[in-house]
Protein backbone atom coordinates (compact mmCIF):
# COMPACT_ATOMS: atom_id res chain seq x y z
CA UNK A 1 0.00 0.00 0.00
CA UNK A 2 1.01 3.32 -1.08
CA UNK A 3 0.84 6.27 1.85
CA UNK A 4 0.98 10.01 1.03
CA UNK A 5 3.34 12.07 3.27
CA UNK A 6 0.74 14.16 4.14
CA UNK A 7 -1.32 11.11 5.49
CA UNK A 8 1.57 9.80 7.77
CA UNK A 9 1.38 13.34 8.54
CA UNK A 10 -2.00 13.46 9.44
CA UNK A 11 -1.44 9.59 11.27
CA UNK A 12 1.32 11.29 13.39
CA UNK A 13 -0.49 14.19 14.48
CA UNK A 14 -3.09 12.16 15.59
CA UNK A 15 -5.70 13.70 12.93
CA UNK A 16 -7.13 10.08 10.82
CA UNK A 17 -10.78 9.22 12.21
CA UNK A 18 -10.31 5.49 13.29
CA UNK A 19 -10.69 3.72 9.94
CA UNK A 20 -7.53 5.42 7.91
CA UNK A 21 -5.95 5.63 11.73
CA UNK A 22 -5.98 1.48 10.89
CA UNK A 23 -5.16 0.98 7.55
CA UNK A 24 -2.15 3.25 7.79
CA UNK A 25 -1.17 1.21 11.28
CA UNK A 26 -1.84 -1.61 8.64
CA UNK A 27 0.77 -0.40 6.20
CA UNK A 28 3.42 0.35 8.74
CA UNK A 29 3.33 -2.59 10.50
CA UNK A 30 4.46 -4.18 6.81
CA UNK A 31 6.78 -1.22 5.94
CA UNK A 32 9.73 0.08 8.34
CA UNK A 33 10.08 2.92 6.21
CA UNK A 34 6.87 3.69 6.62
CA UNK A 35 7.21 3.55 10.20
CA UNK A 36 10.81 5.40 10.33
CA UNK A 37 9.02 8.22 8.10
CA UNK A 38 6.21 8.71 10.97
CA UNK A 39 9.13 8.35 13.78
CA UNK A 40 10.68 11.16 12.31
CA UNK A 41 7.43 13.57 12.13
CA UNK A 42 7.05 12.50 16.04
CA UNK A 43 10.55 13.29 16.75
CA UNK A 44 10.38 16.86 15.21
CA UNK A 45 7.50 17.36 17.05
CA UNK A 46 9.17 16.49 20.22
CA UNK A 47 12.18 18.56 19.43
CA UNK A 48 10.42 21.40 18.46
CA UNK A 49 8.41 21.42 21.66
CA UNK A 50 11.29 20.73 23.92
CA UNK A 51 13.08 24.06 21.93
CA UNK A 52 10.11 26.20 23.27
CA UNK A 53 9.38 24.74 26.45
CA UNK A 54 11.60 27.35 28.43
CA UNK A 55 9.27 30.11 27.29
CA UNK A 56 6.97 29.15 29.49
CA UNK A 57 8.97 28.66 32.43
CA UNK A 58 10.03 32.49 32.45
CA UNK A 59 8.39 34.90 34.65
CA UNK A 60 5.57 36.78 33.26
CA UNK A 61 6.48 40.51 33.21
CA UNK A 62 4.13 42.20 35.81
CA UNK A 63 2.42 44.98 33.45
CA UNK A 64 1.04 41.76 31.36
CA UNK A 65 -0.93 40.80 34.61
CA UNK A 66 -1.72 44.08 35.23
CA UNK A 67 -3.46 44.24 32.03
CA UNK A 68 -5.73 42.06 33.25
CA UNK A 69 -6.20 43.61 36.49
CA UNK A 70 -6.76 47.36 35.16
CA UNK A 71 -9.56 46.16 33.22
CA UNK A 72 -12.99 47.80 33.53
CA UNK A 73 -14.31 45.52 36.42
CA UNK A 74 -17.77 43.96 35.39
CA UNK A 75 -20.82 45.62 37.26
CA UNK A 76 -19.78 44.78 40.72
CA UNK A 77 -20.56 46.68 44.16
CA UNK A 78 -17.90 46.62 47.01
CA UNK A 79 -19.11 47.00 50.40
CA UNK A 80 -18.26 50.09 52.46
CA UNK A 81 -16.77 49.30 55.50
CA UNK A 82 -15.44 52.79 57.26
CA UNK A 83 -13.42 50.72 59.53
CA UNK A 84 -11.59 49.18 57.40
CA UNK A 85 -10.90 52.44 55.05
CA UNK A 86 -9.78 53.92 57.61
CA UNK A 87 -7.15 51.55 58.75
CA UNK A 88 -6.05 51.32 54.99
CA UNK A 89 -5.66 54.96 54.80
CA UNK A 90 -3.55 54.82 58.35
CA UNK A 91 -1.73 52.24 56.65
CA UNK A 92 -0.81 53.83 53.63
CA UNK A 93 0.53 56.89 54.94
CA UNK A 94 2.55 54.67 57.40
CA UNK A 95 3.93 52.78 54.20
CA UNK A 96 3.68 55.70 51.87
CA UNK A 97 7.36 55.76 51.34
CA UNK A 98 7.67 51.74 50.44
CA UNK A 99 7.56 51.72 46.29
CA UNK A 100 7.67 49.28 43.81
CA UNK A 101 7.03 50.92 40.72
CA UNK A 102 7.36 47.92 38.32
CA UNK A 103 4.09 46.25 40.23
CA UNK A 104 1.00 47.64 39.96
CA UNK A 105 -2.21 47.17 41.67
CA UNK A 106 -2.81 43.58 41.11
CA UNK A 107 -5.03 41.40 42.56
CA UNK A 108 -3.79 38.30 44.57
CA UNK A 109 -5.95 35.87 43.70
CA UNK A 110 -4.67 36.16 40.03
CA UNK A 111 -1.12 36.16 41.44
CA UNK A 112 -1.75 33.55 43.84
CA UNK A 113 -3.31 31.30 40.24
CA UNK A 114 0.38 32.14 38.38
CA UNK A 115 2.21 31.12 41.50
CA UNK A 116 0.57 28.05 41.26
CA UNK A 117 1.10 27.35 37.64
CA UNK A 118 4.74 27.88 38.82
CA UNK A 119 4.83 25.32 41.50
CA UNK A 120 3.70 22.97 39.19
CA UNK A 121 6.38 23.65 37.30
CA UNK A 122 8.93 23.21 40.17
CA UNK A 123 9.99 27.04 39.49
CA UNK A 124 9.60 27.29 43.48
CA UNK A 125 11.70 25.93 46.02
CA UNK A 126 9.40 24.25 47.92
CA UNK A 127 11.21 24.74 51.29
CA UNK A 128 9.37 28.33 50.97
CA UNK A 129 6.57 27.20 49.42
CA UNK A 130 4.40 23.86 49.27
CA UNK A 131 1.21 23.51 47.91
CA UNK A 132 -1.43 21.39 50.92
CA UNK A 133 -4.62 20.40 50.82
CA UNK A 134 -6.26 23.71 51.02
CA UNK A 135 -3.80 25.70 49.31
CA UNK A 136 -0.36 27.18 49.22
CA UNK A 137 0.91 27.12 53.00
CA UNK A 138 4.40 27.74 53.85
CA UNK A 139 7.71 25.15 53.81
CA UNK A 140 9.95 24.56 56.29
CA UNK A 141 12.21 27.56 56.14
CA UNK A 142 9.92 29.89 55.20
CA UNK A 143 7.36 28.78 57.81
CA UNK A 144 10.72 28.90 60.83
CA UNK A 145 11.33 32.35 59.56
CA UNK A 146 7.40 33.36 60.32
CA UNK A 147 7.46 31.53 63.66
CA UNK A 148 10.60 32.76 65.27
CA UNK A 149 11.40 36.04 63.61
CA UNK A 150 10.82 39.30 65.25
CA UNK A 151 10.97 42.18 62.75
CA UNK A 152 12.58 44.55 64.99
CA UNK A 153 15.48 41.89 65.69
CA UNK A 154 16.03 40.31 62.64
CA UNK A 155 19.66 40.35 60.94
CA UNK A 156 20.04 42.42 58.01
CA UNK A 157 21.72 39.25 56.32
CA UNK A 158 18.98 36.84 56.90
CA UNK A 159 17.67 34.94 54.22
CA UNK A 160 14.05 35.72 54.97
CA UNK A 161 13.00 39.21 56.07
CA UNK A 162 9.57 39.56 58.21
CA UNK A 163 8.09 42.95 57.44
CA UNK A 164 4.69 43.89 59.27
CA UNK A 165 2.57 41.83 61.48
CA UNK A 166 -1.38 43.08 61.90
CA UNK A 167 -4.65 41.08 62.78
CA UNK A 168 -7.00 40.46 59.95
CA UNK A 169 -10.67 40.59 59.90
CA UNK A 170 -10.98 36.64 60.78
CA UNK A 171 -9.11 36.99 63.99
CA UNK A 172 -5.72 35.68 62.93
CA UNK A 173 -2.44 37.05 62.64
CA UNK A 174 -0.92 37.36 59.63
CA UNK A 175 2.60 38.52 58.54
CA UNK A 176 4.65 40.00 55.24
CA UNK A 177 7.64 38.48 53.81
CA UNK A 178 10.10 38.45 51.76
CA UNK A 179 12.32 35.53 50.94
CA UNK A 180 16.13 36.58 49.00
CA UNK A 181 17.08 34.77 46.41
CA UNK A 182 16.55 34.38 42.40
CA UNK A 183 14.36 34.78 42.09
CA UNK A 184 13.08 36.46 45.45
CA UNK A 185 9.70 36.33 46.57
CA UNK A 186 7.23 38.74 48.35
CA UNK A 187 4.19 37.45 50.24
CA UNK A 188 1.75 37.63 53.51
CA UNK A 189 0.65 34.40 55.16
CA UNK A 190 -1.61 34.12 58.09
CA UNK A 191 -1.49 31.66 60.87
CA UNK A 192 -4.29 28.98 61.04
CA UNK A 193 -4.53 25.25 62.40
CA UNK A 194 -0.74 25.21 63.16
CA UNK A 195 0.62 26.74 59.42
CA UNK A 196 1.39 29.40 57.60
CA UNK A 197 -1.22 29.31 54.79
CA UNK A 198 -0.17 32.05 51.80
CA UNK A 199 -2.40 34.56 51.27
CA UNK A 200 -0.06 36.21 48.56
CA UNK A 201 3.30 35.47 46.97
CA UNK A 202 4.51 37.32 44.12
CA UNK A 203 7.80 36.69 42.56
CA UNK A 204 9.67 39.59 42.33
CA UNK A 205 10.25 41.21 38.14
CA UNK A 206 13.89 40.84 37.04
CA UNK A 207 14.93 44.80 37.17
CA UNK A 208 12.84 45.63 39.92
CA UNK A 209 14.77 47.09 42.97
CA UNK A 210 15.11 43.55 44.48
CA UNK A 211 16.66 41.85 41.43
CA UNK A 212 18.97 44.43 39.95
CA UNK A 213 22.20 44.71 39.25
CA UNK A 214 23.81 42.54 41.60
CA UNK A 215 23.19 39.53 44.45
CA UNK A 216 24.34 41.62 46.79
CA UNK A 217 22.02 44.43 46.10
CA UNK A 218 19.14 43.53 48.78
CA UNK A 219 15.76 44.78 49.19
CA UNK A 220 15.42 47.28 51.95
CA UNK A 221 13.26 45.57 54.49
CA UNK A 222 10.67 48.58 54.63
CA UNK A 223 10.02 48.09 50.44
CA UNK A 224 6.76 46.44 49.31
CA UNK A 225 5.00 46.03 46.44
CA UNK A 226 1.95 47.96 46.07
CA UNK A 227 0.14 44.79 45.62
CA UNK A 228 0.92 43.08 48.40
CA UNK A 229 0.20 46.77 50.51
CA UNK A 230 -3.14 46.68 49.04
CA UNK A 231 -3.60 43.13 50.31
CA UNK A 232 -2.51 44.04 53.44
CA UNK A 233 -5.01 47.05 53.83
CA UNK A 234 -7.91 44.96 52.80
CA UNK A 235 -7.34 42.56 55.03
CA UNK A 236 -5.96 44.44 58.29
CA UNK A 237 -8.30 44.81 61.40
CA UNK A 238 -6.88 47.71 63.66
CA UNK A 239 -3.44 48.89 63.46
CA UNK A 240 -0.44 46.73 62.39
CA UNK A 241 1.07 45.19 65.95
CA UNK A 242 4.30 46.74 67.04
CA UNK A 243 7.55 45.59 68.51
CA UNK A 244 5.93 44.38 72.07
CA UNK A 245 2.99 43.02 70.19
CA UNK A 246 4.95 41.69 67.88
CA UNK A 247 6.75 39.58 70.58
CA UNK A 248 4.08 38.70 72.68
CA UNK A 249 2.45 37.27 69.94
CA UNK A 250 4.85 35.10 68.78
CA UNK A 251 5.05 34.13 72.41
CA UNK A 252 1.69 33.29 72.60
CA UNK A 253 2.53 30.80 68.75
CA UNK A 254 0.89 33.18 67.19
CA UNK A 255 -3.09 32.36 68.43
CA UNK A 256 -4.92 34.76 70.00
CA UNK B 1 -15.97 33.05 42.34
CA UNK B 2 -18.07 34.30 39.48
CA UNK B 3 -17.50 33.91 35.16
CA UNK B 4 -15.94 36.90 34.90
CA UNK B 5 -13.64 36.68 37.83
CA UNK B 6 -13.08 32.70 36.65
CA UNK B 7 -12.54 33.92 32.93
CA UNK B 8 -9.82 36.23 33.91
CA UNK B 9 -8.22 33.63 35.83
CA UNK B 10 -7.86 31.30 33.00
CA UNK B 11 -6.30 33.87 31.04
CA UNK B 12 -3.72 34.96 33.06
CA UNK B 13 -2.68 31.13 33.21
CA UNK B 14 -2.40 31.27 29.34
CA UNK B 15 0.01 34.36 29.18
CA UNK B 16 2.99 32.20 29.10
CA UNK B 17 1.59 29.73 26.11
CA UNK B 18 0.72 33.43 24.77
CA UNK B 19 3.94 35.13 25.23
CA UNK B 20 5.25 31.85 23.47
CA UNK B 21 3.35 32.22 20.74
CA UNK B 22 3.31 36.05 20.36
CA UNK B 23 7.82 35.94 20.14
CA UNK B 24 7.52 33.06 16.93
CA UNK B 25 5.27 35.34 15.84
CA UNK B 26 6.92 38.82 16.33
CA UNK B 27 10.74 37.12 16.52
CA UNK B 28 11.06 40.02 19.19
CA UNK B 29 10.84 39.86 22.74
CA UNK B 30 9.79 43.06 23.70
CA UNK B 31 7.46 43.36 20.85
CA UNK B 32 5.79 39.68 21.52
CA UNK B 33 5.04 41.37 25.36
CA UNK B 34 3.08 44.25 23.75
CA UNK B 35 1.49 42.12 21.83
CA UNK B 36 0.35 40.17 24.59
CA UNK B 37 -0.49 42.95 26.77
CA UNK B 38 -2.52 44.66 23.77
CA UNK B 39 -4.07 41.86 22.95
CA UNK B 40 -4.39 40.92 26.97
CA UNK B 41 -6.68 44.77 27.06
CA UNK B 42 -8.49 43.66 24.16
CA UNK B 43 -9.24 40.91 25.49
CA UNK B 44 -10.90 41.52 28.51
CA UNK B 45 -12.84 44.59 26.83
CA UNK B 46 -14.37 41.88 25.05
CA UNK B 47 -14.98 39.01 27.37
CA UNK B 48 -18.73 38.99 26.64
CA UNK B 49 -17.78 37.76 23.22
CA UNK B 50 -16.29 34.70 24.11
CA UNK B 51 -18.82 31.96 23.53
CA UNK B 52 -18.20 29.75 26.78
CA UNK B 53 -17.78 25.84 25.58
CA UNK B 54 -15.65 27.22 22.82
CA UNK B 55 -11.41 26.69 23.34
CA UNK B 56 -10.27 29.70 25.22
CA UNK B 57 -6.58 29.23 24.17
CA UNK B 58 -8.03 29.23 20.33
CA UNK B 59 -9.68 32.23 21.03
CA UNK B 60 -7.01 33.97 23.18
CA UNK B 61 -3.89 32.87 19.93
CA UNK B 62 -6.73 34.38 17.67
CA UNK B 63 -6.41 37.82 19.49
CA UNK B 64 -2.96 38.01 19.50
CA UNK B 65 -2.30 36.88 16.16
CA UNK B 66 -4.90 39.78 15.06
CA UNK B 67 -2.84 41.96 16.84
CA UNK B 68 -0.04 41.58 15.53
CA UNK B 69 -1.36 41.38 12.00
CA UNK B 70 -2.87 45.50 13.27
CA UNK B 71 0.92 45.88 14.23
CA UNK B 72 2.31 44.93 11.25
CA UNK B 73 0.27 46.95 8.97
CA UNK B 74 0.64 49.93 11.45
CA UNK B 75 4.45 49.60 10.91
CA UNK B 76 4.20 49.40 6.85
CA UNK B 77 2.18 52.64 7.10
CA UNK B 78 4.53 54.14 8.67
CA UNK B 79 6.59 53.21 6.63
CA UNK B 80 9.09 50.97 8.81
CA UNK B 81 9.48 48.36 6.19
CA UNK B 82 11.25 45.13 6.62
CA UNK B 83 9.78 44.48 10.08
CA UNK B 84 8.56 40.71 8.89
CA UNK B 85 11.80 40.15 7.23
CA UNK B 86 14.43 41.40 9.75
CA UNK B 87 16.11 37.78 10.60
CA UNK B 88 15.30 36.63 6.95
CA UNK B 89 18.82 36.93 6.52
CA UNK B 90 19.85 35.30 9.34
CA UNK B 91 22.31 32.10 8.59
CA UNK B 92 21.31 28.87 10.52
CA UNK B 93 23.91 27.89 12.64
CA UNK B 94 24.63 23.70 13.22
CA UNK B 95 22.72 22.20 15.86
CA UNK B 96 24.49 20.75 18.93
CA UNK B 97 23.82 20.19 22.46
CA UNK B 98 23.05 23.35 24.04
CA UNK B 99 22.57 25.20 21.13
CA UNK B 100 19.52 22.80 19.74
CA UNK B 101 16.66 25.20 21.51
CA UNK B 102 18.52 28.36 20.09
CA UNK B 103 18.92 26.47 16.61
CA UNK B 104 15.19 25.11 16.54
CA UNK B 105 14.25 28.72 16.80
CA UNK B 106 16.03 30.49 14.80
CA UNK B 107 14.84 27.94 11.75
CA UNK B 108 11.27 28.89 12.64
CA UNK B 109 12.29 32.17 12.38
CA UNK B 110 13.59 31.67 8.62
CA UNK B 111 9.74 30.33 7.96
CA UNK B 112 6.92 32.55 6.33
CA UNK B 113 4.90 33.59 9.17
CA UNK B 114 2.31 31.57 7.75
CA UNK B 115 3.92 28.35 8.43
CA UNK B 116 5.64 29.03 11.38
CA UNK B 117 2.44 29.89 12.89
CA UNK B 118 1.01 26.64 12.18
CA UNK B 119 3.52 24.45 12.75
CA UNK B 120 4.07 26.47 16.53
CA UNK B 121 -0.11 26.22 17.20
CA UNK B 122 0.08 22.49 15.97
CA UNK B 123 3.41 21.06 16.92
CA UNK B 124 4.26 23.16 20.31
CA UNK B 125 1.10 24.24 21.37
CA UNK B 126 -0.55 20.98 20.38
CA UNK B 127 -4.20 22.38 18.77
CA UNK B 128 -6.01 19.99 16.41
CA UNK B 129 -5.52 21.02 13.36
CA UNK B 130 -9.00 22.73 13.27
CA UNK B 131 -8.28 24.68 15.79
CA UNK B 132 -5.32 26.03 14.52
CA UNK B 133 -7.18 26.82 11.24
CA UNK B 134 -9.53 28.51 13.02
CA UNK B 135 -6.64 30.64 14.76
CA UNK B 136 -5.29 31.69 11.65
CA UNK B 137 -8.80 31.94 9.97
CA UNK B 138 -7.74 29.68 6.76
CA UNK B 139 -9.28 26.44 5.60
CA UNK B 140 -7.69 23.14 7.44
CA UNK B 141 -6.56 21.99 3.74
CA UNK B 142 -4.50 25.34 3.57
CA UNK B 143 -3.48 24.40 7.11
CA UNK B 144 -2.69 21.20 6.30
CA UNK B 145 -0.19 22.12 3.72
CA UNK B 146 1.43 25.03 5.16
CA UNK B 147 2.63 22.56 8.24
CA UNK B 148 3.97 20.03 5.65
CA UNK B 149 5.91 22.83 3.46
CA UNK B 150 7.00 24.08 7.29
CA UNK B 151 7.88 20.76 8.65
CA UNK B 152 10.01 19.82 5.52
CA UNK B 153 12.06 23.57 5.80
CA UNK B 154 12.59 22.77 9.01
CA UNK B 155 13.61 19.29 8.53
CA UNK B 156 16.09 20.46 5.43
CA UNK B 157 17.80 23.32 8.24
CA UNK B 158 17.82 20.96 11.15
CA UNK B 159 18.45 17.18 9.78
CA UNK B 160 18.14 14.31 12.12
CA UNK B 161 19.54 14.67 15.62
CA UNK B 162 21.51 11.57 16.71
CA UNK B 163 19.49 8.56 16.69
CA UNK B 164 15.97 9.76 15.50
CA UNK B 165 16.04 7.37 12.22
CA UNK B 166 17.43 7.82 8.72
Amino acid sequence: MTVSDETLMLYADGELDSGARAAVENAIAGDATLAARVARYRAERDRLRAAYAPILEEVVPARLLGAIESAPPPRTTTAVDLTGRRAARSMRQRVRDWSWPEWGAIAASLLIGLLVTQLQSSRVDSSLVRLGPEGMVAGRTLETALSKQLASAQSPDAPIHVGVTFENASGQLCRTFTAQGAPSWSGLACFATGEWRLGMAIENPPGSAAQSASNTTRMASSEMPPALLRAVTDQIRGEPLDADAERAARDRGWRR
Amino acid sequence: MNEVERLKRDIVGLIPRLRRFARSLTRHVHDADDIVQLALERALGRLDTWQSGSRLDSWMFTIVRNAWIDEVRARARRGEVGLMDEHADRVPTPVSGVDEALSIQRAMEQLPEGQRSAVLLVLVEGLPYKEAATVLSIPIGTLTSRLARGREALQSVLGDPAGAGP
